[in-house]
């Protein structure tokens, strides 16, 4: 389970209400505040590399222009299942 | 960029945690959104990762210390495939010489059973010699080395097996350490106490595979933080590691 | 706002800092508080003091799903501070050789048949009660202070003898005389903060690189710090402590006596010892004279005047010592020079070389005396410290009493009074814990040795945790003869097969370490606790439990002397409820935690002696705590660094600057004695010409019955040798790594010679490590032991060293 905290920012065109429309829609995805064309984000996947895919799709999806990491957490069973042959993420542990 | 230590499961029961961050203001939302009310995008920006990340993202992340600087050719050379590998070895070769992670390695050289001192001839700096390589010690000096680190019973005196004994001993994950984001650097995935001098593995004289290439940046504590699951107490770095060693050839 | 799932939490968190970041806002914000769980880790770290010697370090011990996985030096530890010797680290293995026992066995016809948990205790508790005169227990420094307490109580309240002795009387007895001697209470004044203060270290045979290798780092590691200690090394052999130390000095066997006068000597001479010390808080003593010829002088001796001291001290100018002990005359000068002067702190240390010697008791006592004329005693660094070799020879053995001549606290069985207390603490009748001292070990062990119609009147032996098959002097005479003699019925609870198993009559697989729970008290009175972490293998039990299920057993056969004066059986224990435990069914043994009770009770005997230990919980909380340890008025506990100093022994009447308040002579003085030099009493002759040695290494503890089946340990030293010096050899044509013979009067053992190695002996001198169940050199080792401690000399017999074929 990976969980982060991201700030969205939506261009001042008319995609943005589209694009907000379907973040509130993705049950992935919590709608904080919103101040200005910067709105708070907190995105849930069940891993690091899921979560990192969505930040990109995010990127990509019209009327958004900026996507911005302020917070990731990750779980140890995330840690435990990285594959360290295909994952950005490596996890400490010390067990057998 | 704005950050917040990721919250980590404790090993140890905790009554209460209390994180407290200072969000630095615009300078933070700054560093995050290139400009503050400003409607314009720019897919150049620095500060953003690159699109589509290949599928190696180790590579990557080893080539690709500044985002978007390398071009994606180089994504995947077989250095980097082989370093892992290397790296795979190394763990091994560590470990086989430790009953136990935290253990320490048994000595794989006769020795001089008096005038112990004779250690620090090869592993005070660490030396390469030919094929084998001695590595220098990690952690602070203390002068009695045979009191923890005995011969591994390849000597001329010959080695019987004995009885067997089915411990299992504690073994290294074999992973880096976590990352607060992606490219930030790796937390230490191992204990620090004993292990206070990074150079010993990390160095010239050091494991294949396991050397930052950064080297020539010698603060390495100044980035990479001890995993807290790991010490029992807090990080060691500044308190006296043992025997506070603060010369490598201390007087007698 | 207090959440408790970890989930929302983590979105909360999430959350705020996006929202700060896009609000943009300098306003700080803090994640929620939260009670935070362990994960589901399986790793799980516990504490320890560790299983070998008695330094007493402390560990952390990882265990995961059942077992323990590896061990950490403990970082909070007082003693170690997170650092641990080759066998500490090691320790975790000890409990995983193949061989463990794990059945309960009785030899019949011959052959060890596999038997019920049962059926092995109804066979002990019948055959002690068929002849409970002819019982006796042979515990150990390696048992619990639990342990060792129920086995006490089962014996001197049970069967109303003191038939039980243990294994310290081969290994600290000397020290506990000395003690006794001297301050008129055992143990230590000192503590091991005196090694991080001392300016002197003076080792007198003793190898402290090698056998308290973490004490010896926390001396050594002061210079790189760059204080300046200076290290003498007092021995009779060349070892890694000689490598460190800054002088040198080798003498001859029972050299040491000489040496330790020749310091009085000149501080006599020179008018320079701590006259105000001497003349407030010392008398002087010497032995009586002898009632017959058969018996010893009393060990309390008589007065001396300082004039007659003065005049018996005469003799030993440095030429004499020189000639004496082989140490050049300047040098002995140098260490009445450095006792006299008042500006350094000196710490003698000592241990197997002072204690395993027919003079021990006297030289104890007189290294004690140079002390205390000196004046360096009772202040941080300066000290005269008997280092232990067992984790609980102090804990157990010696506090807890486990001798045939003691009582629990100090107390003895000499003393009628001090039967009365203890029939008190224990309700019993008065008169029911006999007068008559026991069998120490090696007088045990004869009698078990010789037939029963020949004074042989010891016809079972119940040996929990040590191993006299390989430990005792003189082993044909002491050991082996009772393979010959059918009515002799040996009982061993241990956790592998060793030299004492192979003539054991019932075999009891016993928990080791970690498998249970336990106490130890180290070498400066640190009592430490720990919790059971893993389960024992296949149906090994505790040690503790097999004495209270026999006691039961015997209760249920009719031995009345299983209850105390109002009826209740001796170990009744009760759980929270009040009900009673059924401590003597195994599977019950844990329902309560018959450690705290037995603690608990055993705590009353500890105040006589102003050996105060604090409640059982207060040892769960802390790593270990130093005796006395006298509750506070806030309720905390303090543990007691410097006994009979003012400055922190509570003990100490107000305003005074010493107190021996337990003084021989009853006036709170310590006692310096004189004893005179003695030669041993077997030298070298033209047919045994050498000095033989024993004694251990760094990789083995003892009789290597854990360590030899510790991988690591065992190929480091994988066997056993005779060191030799090299002239001697090039002398006799011996090559390193040839195998000889080394032969006494009393047997023979071949062994290869090692030149060069670990030690290096002096001419004319031998050196045997004792750890090789194999090569058992006790086949050659003197039975001489002192009068007073009976404890056997086993650094220095005559050998000849022969070459085969």
């Amino acid at each position: 389970m990976s969980i982060s905290g991201l700030v969205v920012t939506v261009s001042d065109d008319g995609a943005a209400a589209a694009a907000l429309s379907m973040l509130a829609a993705d049950p992935r995805i919590t709608l904080g505040e919103r101040f200005g064309r910067r709105v708070a984000v907190v995105v849930q996947t069940p891993s690091a590399d899921s979560d990192r895919l969505l930040w990109e799709q995010l990127r990509d999806t019209p009327g958004i222009t900026h996507v911005d990491v302020t917070y990731v957490h990750l779980d140890s069973d995330v840690i435990a299942g990285a594959d360290p042959n295909n994952s950005q993420e490596d996890g400490p542990h010390a067990h057998r | 960029m704005f950050l917040a230590s990721p919250l980590k499961a404790s090993r140890f029961r905790a009554e209460a945690v209390w994180i407290g961050i200072v969000a630095v203001g615009f300078a933070a939302a700054a560093a995050a959104s290139h400009d503050f009310g400003q409607a314009a995008s720019s897919p150049a920006a620095a500060t953003q990762t690159p699109r589509n990340p290949p599928a190696t993202s180790l590579a990557w992340r080893l080539n690709n210390p500044a985002p978007g600087l390398v071009p994606e050719d180089r994504a995947t050379p077989p250095a980097v495939a082989d370093k892992f590998a290397a790296r795979e070895r190394s763990i091994e070769q560590r470990a086989s010489l430790r009953a136990f992670e935290g253990a320490p390695p048994v000595i794989p050289h006769a020795i001089a059973d008096l005038h112990v001192q004779t250690c620090r001839e090869c592993h005070a700096q660490g030396l390469r010699a030919g094929n084998k390589v001695a590595r220098m010690v990690s952690h602070t000096y203390l002068p009695n080395c045979t009191q923890c680190h005995v011969e591994a019973g390849v000597t001329a005196r010959g080695g019987e097996r004995g009885p067997e004994n089915t411990f299992a001993g504690l073994r290294p994950s074999g992973h880096g350490g976590t990352r607060a984001w992606a490219g930030a650097p790796p937390v230490m995935p191992h204990a620090t106490f004993m292990r206070t001098n990074c150079v010993s593995c990390h160095g010239e004289h050091g494991y294949a595979g396991w050397r930052p290439d950064h080297l020539s940046r010698t603060n390495c504590v100044q980035c990479h933080a001890p995993g807290a699951a790991f010490d029992q107490l807090a990080p060691t770095f500044g308190v006296p590691d043992v025997a506070d060693g603060l010369v490598a050839d201390a007087p007698r | 706002m207090l959440i408790v799932d970890r989930r929302a939490f983590v979105k909360t968190a999430a959350m705020a800092a996006a929202t700060a970041a896009a609000a943009g806002s300098a306003r700080a914000f803090s994640l929620p508080m939260l009670e935070v769980q362990p994960e589901g880790s399986p790793l799980r770290w516990d504490k320890a003091p560790c299983r070998f010697c008695g330094t007493g370090c402390h560990v952390m011990v990882g265990t995961e799903n059942g077992r323990v996985v590896a061990v950490q030096g403990d970082q909070k530890a007082e003693v170690n501070k997170g650092l641990l010797c080759v066998k500490g680290y090691h320790v975790g293995l000890a409990l995983y050789g193949k061989d463990r026992l794990t059945t309960p066995m009785l030899r019949k016809d011959g052959r060890l048949v596999p038997i019920s948990w049962d059926e092995a205790i109804e066979t002990v508790a019948k055959r002690i009660m068929a002849n409970p005169s002819g019982f006796s227990f042979y515990g150990s420094g390696q048992w619990t202070i639990p342990e060792g307490y129920a086995a006490n109580k089962f014996v001197k309240a049970g069967l109303g003898t003191n038939l039980i002795d243990a294994n310290p009387r081969l290994c600290m007895s000397s020290a506990v005389t000395g003690f006794l001697s001297t301050f008129g209470v055992d143990e230590p004044p000192g503590v091991y903060d005196d090694i991080d203060d001392c300016d002197v270290a003076i080792m007198w045979g003793n190898n402290m690189a090698e056998m308290h290798p973490v004490l010896f780092s926390r001396l050594v590691d002061r210079r790189t710090r760059g204080e300046k200690v200076v290290i003498i090394d007092l021995t009779t052999r060349r070892t890694r402590t000689s490598d460190l130390a800054d002088h040198v000095l080798f003498f001859k066997p029972h050299g040491d006596l000489a040496i330790a006068n020749g310091i009085a000597h000149q501080m006599v001479k020179s008018g320079q010892y701590d006259r105000e010390f001497v003349a407030n808080h010392c008398n002087f003593r010497k032995l009586g004279p002898r009632p017959d010829e058969k018996t010893q002088p009393d060990m309390l001796g008589v007065p001396m005047t300082f004039e007659e001291f003065a005049a018996a001290i005469e003799p030993y100018t440095p030429e004499k010592v020189e000639e004496l002990s082989g140490v050049p005359a300047d040098k002995v000068r140098m260490l009445g020079d450095l006792f006299c002067r008042r500006d350094l702190r000196i710490n003698s240390f000592w241990c197997m070389g002072f204690n395993q010697h027919t003079r021990g008791t006297a030289i104890n006592c007189i290294v004690h005396g140079i002390h205390l004329m000196s004046g360096h005693f009772g202040k941080p660094g300066d000290a005269a410290t008997s280092l232990t070799g067992q984790p609980s020879a102090c804990g157990t053995a010696r506090e807890v009493g486990t001798l045939c001549h003691l009582l629990p606290g100090g107390l003895t069985i000499a003393n009628p009074e001090h039967r009365r207390l203890a029939e008190g603490h224990w309700n019993l009748a008065e008169g029911r814990i006999s007068g008559k001292v026991g069998y120490h070990a090696v007088e045990l062990f004869k009698r078990f040795n010789t037939p029963t119609d020949q004074g042989g009147d010891i016809t079972t032996i119940w040996v929990q945790v040590t191993n006299p098959g390989q430990t005792l002097p003189n082993l044909e005479r002491n050991f082996l003869r009772k393979k010959g003699l059918a009515d002799k019925f040996l009982i061993v609870s241990d956790v592998y097969p060793t030299a004492t198993t192979e003539l054991a009559d019932l075999i009891l697989p016993s928990a080791m370490w970690v498998e249970k729970n336990g106490m130890y008290g180290n070498s400066e009175r640190r009592t430490q606790q720990w919790f059971k972490m893993v389960q024992p293998p296949g149906g090994a039990r505790d040690d503790c439990w097999q004495t209270i299920a026999v006691s039961h057993k015997m209760m249920e056969l009719g031995a009345e002397g299983m209850k105390d004066k109002s009826g209740q059986w001796l170990f009744h224990t009760t759980d929270r409820a009040g009900k009673e435990a059924p401590i003597w069914q195994w599977e019950h043994y844990y329902d309560v935690n018959v450690d705290e009770r037995l603690f608990n009770e055993y705590r009353a005997f500890s105040r006589h002696k102003h050996k105060d230990l604090a409640p059982y919980e207060e040892y769960v909380k802390a790593r270990g705590l130093r005796w006395p340890v006298v509750e506070q008025p806030d309720g905390s506990w303090r543990e007691t660094r410097w006994r009979f100093s003012g400055f922190d022994d509570p003990y100490v009447a107000k305003g005074k600057d010493f107190q021996f308040y337990h003084s021989v002579s009853k006036d709170d003085r310590a006692l310096i004695w004189f004893r005179p030099h003695e030669f041993p009493p077997e030298v070298p002759d033209t047919e045994y010409p050498f000095w033989l040695c024993t004694g251990r290494v760094l990789e083995h503890w003892h009789t290597g019955t854990m360590t030899r089946r510790i991988p690591q340990l065992h190929r480091a030293m994988p066997r056993a040798y005779v060191e030799m010096n090299r002239d001697d050899a090039a002398r006799l044509g011996i090559r390193n790594s040839e195998v000889v013979t080394v032969k006494s009067r009393r047997g023979a053992i071949d062994l290869p010679v090692w030149i060069g190695g670990r030690g290096d002996p002096v001419p004319g001198a031998v050196f045997v490590p004792f750890f090789d169940e194999t090569k058992l050199i006790n086949m050659v080792t003197l039975d001489e032991y002192d009068p007073y401690s009976k404890q056997p000399d086993y650094k220095k017999c005559a050998v000849a060293i022969v070459r085969k074929g």
